[in-house]
């Protein structure tokens, strides 16, 4: 119950062993390109490929592509009946129900968003899967990121099993007594209240114990500050992360002004 | 005499460790809210008491790391949502300082000031992103919208405010609920103190 | 009492920003190197606020009216520097699920922590970890996670998180009050180790057997006063102990009720002590046989 909520799947290979501040500069490239990047489906077809094989190399392409699809299922289905009938640029009617025509066009641009997301979710996951949070805590750290952003990155991950434990005593104990979470929305309610009322208001109050124990540890220290493990990144690593974000910063720039120059 | 060390950081060791639970209250009454299928979704609770407590810049990050942070553990869609949350924050920063969190009223105007806020960065993203839709249960209204004939611009903001509003105001007076019932030597340690 | 004390207080006066009345008032209170200092005292006493107080977070960490001076070696609390405090004092408290970092995943990782902040080259990290765990007895636990520790390992590990940055002051605030016997056992037995080992060890504690047996002096606090301050083997039977919400410790209990059932004379003084109250039963029947 106590393990920190994380999507990390026990892996090895080179992949995996990219700093972690590599990968999520992967994943801020793809989506940089995906929405600003010059071209259309092409692009996402092309990027959809390198992230495919980048998956396949990694060891991760079953889980990823299992996780992206359960995801994306929804919005996917959504997607397509609704643009199929609504969306504005629809001429080829395929069929029609009704008074209302579902258009092939709608039906393409369906399958597009959802690729779009699909790439972006694809990429996120395959760091997630590959990498450790107190790796990535870590790196967070070393990069110079202040203690305090770092602080709030990683510290809910932590405290989140301990708070979902209460709740889920909370219910349980709720629940045995004929106290139940059934019913209407307003009965729904009224059993919420009791439940979190207290333990939203208790752990509001011990944050200054929180506090204070973070200030007996230095935390407020100024200067340089050590670590434990050493995280090594390689000056081929660090090219690859300014390449990375610059040439994605750029295609973006060109991709804005080739979008302002043809509306 | 003696804020030496403090008044370097942005945030004071507080203000921190209120946001890092805040996050935590945001996720954990999220998810109670989907497990008993409420109607509204509850996830701000946290980045709303922080915005009245510790200011519009600390709720805003609040509300952005928790929706990345949620993207990282668990849903990755929510991390696009991230600056709507911090939109959230930040909104309801603005209106404790401007006193609208000092009754219980009030704090119903500060849910409906926020739903309307926040839907100006939401209904963007919905539509540049995800085509309008995202695979949620609210897209029914705007399904039904796009069907009675209006454009889909038109239909997702009436989805945006329709699903937020009932869920910003009951967060707000909850929230207000709580900073009343909150110690006064508690609340006294935060800047957003004197406008509760 | 010719070495210099380590930590003074003179006419200390405390009141929290927001509170209603004074959480400490006219404090003075000297403490040599070396010594173990019990803090007794009712709930609301001012136990927290000395021990936060001695921690070097009053007034910088709560705000607040604060008067008179507070030095540790010499130095105003106050004006105590972030990166120097750790090595002067550490503070362990109640609550020892709240005193987890929350940004490691190991034992061994949560008593790196402080010293990370501090910059403490690597090397010397490692020696100082190991040493911190030994002394608390949590060396076999260091490749586990702090989150899923019982109670008086968890409290360990807070102990060993402020030792391995060597403060010399060690303050407890009722460390095993939230713990169970085996816990509380194993905590206070680190503590004494410590107090052998030269620490000088300030505990607010409502254990009262334990403060009676094993410290070197006693605080009684009352409504932010000190109320008496002494050999604990000397002043914890005083009515005035009993009166102020402490209570006094079984065996005084059990020999003022013996006292009030046989209506003997009541002695000088009621034992505070096992020790003392053997030696008093024995008096008593020694007087009954003749």
């Amino acid at each position: 119950m106590f393990e920190p909520h994380s999507l990390y799947i026990t892996g090895k290979g080179t992949f995996y062993s990219l700093h972690p501040l590599t990968k999520l500069s992967g994943v801020l490239a793809v989506a940089l390109l995906v929405f600003l990047g010059p071209g259309e489906t092409e692009k996402i077809i092309l990027i959809g490929l390198l992230i495919f094989l980048t998956a396949v190399w990694a060891g991760l392409l079953l889980p990823s592509i299992k996780t992206t699809i359960k995801l994306l299922l929804p919005l996917l289905i959504v997607l397509v009946v609704v643009q199929g009938f609504f969306y504005p640029q629809n001429t080829t009617i395929l069929f029609s129900l009704g008074k209302y025509e579902y258009a092939w066009e709608g039906f393409l641009y369906a399958l597009f968003v959802t690729a779009r997301i699909g790439v972006i979710l694809l990429a996120s996951l395959l760091f997630l899967f590959s990498t450790k949070l107190s790796d990535f805590s870590r790196a967070l750290t070393i990069s110079g990121l202040s203690s305090g952003l770092v602080y709030l990155i990683v510290s809910p991950i932590y405290m989140l099993p301990d708070f979902a434990d209460r709740i889920h005593r909370i219910r349980e104990s709720q629940q045995s007594r004929g106290l139940d979470i059934e019913g209407n929305f307003l009965v729904r309610i009224k059993a919420l209240f009791p439940l979190v009322a207290p333990l939203i208001l208790g752990a509001l109050v011990e944050t200054e114990s929180r506090a204070l124990i973070l200030e007996t540890r230095a935390f407020n220290a100024i200067g340089k500050r050590s670590s434990l493990v050493e995280i090594y990144l390689s000056r081929r690593e660090r090219v690859l992360q300014i390449l990375l974000l610059t040439v994605a910063l750029i295609l973006s720039v060109i991709g804005i002004i080739e979008r302002a120059l043809f509306l | 005499m003696s804020t030496v060390n403090q008044s370097k950081k942005f945030f004071s060791t507080m203000t921190l460790t209120l946001m890092a639970v805040a996050i935590v209250i945001n996720m954990v009454l999220g998810q109670i809210a989907s497990i008993l299928k409420l109607p509204i979704f509850l996830d701000s609770i946290g980045t709303v008491l922080v915005g009245i407590l510790a200011g519009p810049w600390a709720g805003g990050l609040t509300g952005l790391i928790t929706n990345l942070l949620w993207g990282l553990i668990s849903d990755p869609v929510s991390a696009a949502f991230a600056p709507v949350a911090a939109m959230i924050g930040i909104a309801a920063g603005l209106c404790a300082k401007f006193g609208l969190f000092k009754t219980w009223w009030k704090a119903i105007i500060s849910g409906v000031i926020i739903s309307v806020a926040l839907a100006i960065i939401a209904v963007p993203i919905r539509l540049y992103m995800f085509g309008g839709l995202t695979g949620s249960g609210s897209d029914f209204i705007t399904a039904y919208f796009l069907a009675l004939g209006r454009d889909l611009f038109g239909a997702v903001i009436i989805q945006v405010i329709t699903s937020n509003l009932v869920d910003k105001v009951v967060t707000a007076l909850i929230s207000w609920g709580i900073i009343k019932a909150l110690p006064n030597r508690f609340v006294s340690r935060f800047p957003g103190a004197d406008k509760v | 009492m010719s070495t210099p004390p380590i930590i003074q207080l003179d006419e200390v006066h405390f009141t929290y920003s927001g509170g209603s009345h004074s959480a400490l008032s006219a404090i003075t209170l000297s403490i040599q190197p070396g010594e173990i200092i019990g803090i007794i005292g009712a709930n609301g006493a001012g136990k927290s606020t000395l021990c936060y107080l001695l921690a070097g977070l009053i007034p910088s960490f709560f705000n607040g009216n604060f008067s008179g001076t507070a030095t540790i070696n010499d130095k105003e609390i106050a004006n105590i520097d972030a990166n120097k405090l750790p090595y002067l004092v550490g503070l362990v408290l109640q609550n020892s699920r709240l005193q987890l970092s929350h940004m490691c995943n190991t034992v061994y990782e949560e008593v790196a922590f402080g010293l990370e902040n501090l910059g403490v080259p690597r090397e010397i990290m490692l020696k100082k970890i190991d040493q911190a765990l030994k002394m608390t007895g949590i060396s076999h636990m260091a490749e586990r996670s702090p989150y899923t520790l019982s109670g008086g390992e968890q409290q360990r590990l807070a102990i060993a998180s402020i030792l391995a940055m060597d403060s010399p002051v060690l303050i407890f605030d009722e460390p095993t009050s939230l713990l169970d016997p085996v816990g509380r056992r194993e905590v206070l037995s680190v503590i004494m180790n410590l107090s052998k080992s030269g620490h000088t060890i300030i505990i607010a504690e409502n254990h009262l057997e334990w403060i009676a047996e094993y410290t070197d002096r006693v605080v009684a606090l009352e409504a932010g006063k000190i109320l008496v301050q002494g050999d604990p083997k000397e002043i914890m039977s005083l009515p005035e102990i009993q009166s102020s919400g402490i209570g006094w410790t079984r065996f005084t209990q059990a020999s003022a009720l013996y006292l009030e059932k046989t209506k003997s004379g009541s002695p000088n003084r009621l034992p505070i002590t096992l020790e003392q109250a053997i030696h008093f039963f024995q008096t008593e029947q020694g007087n009954h046989g003749n």
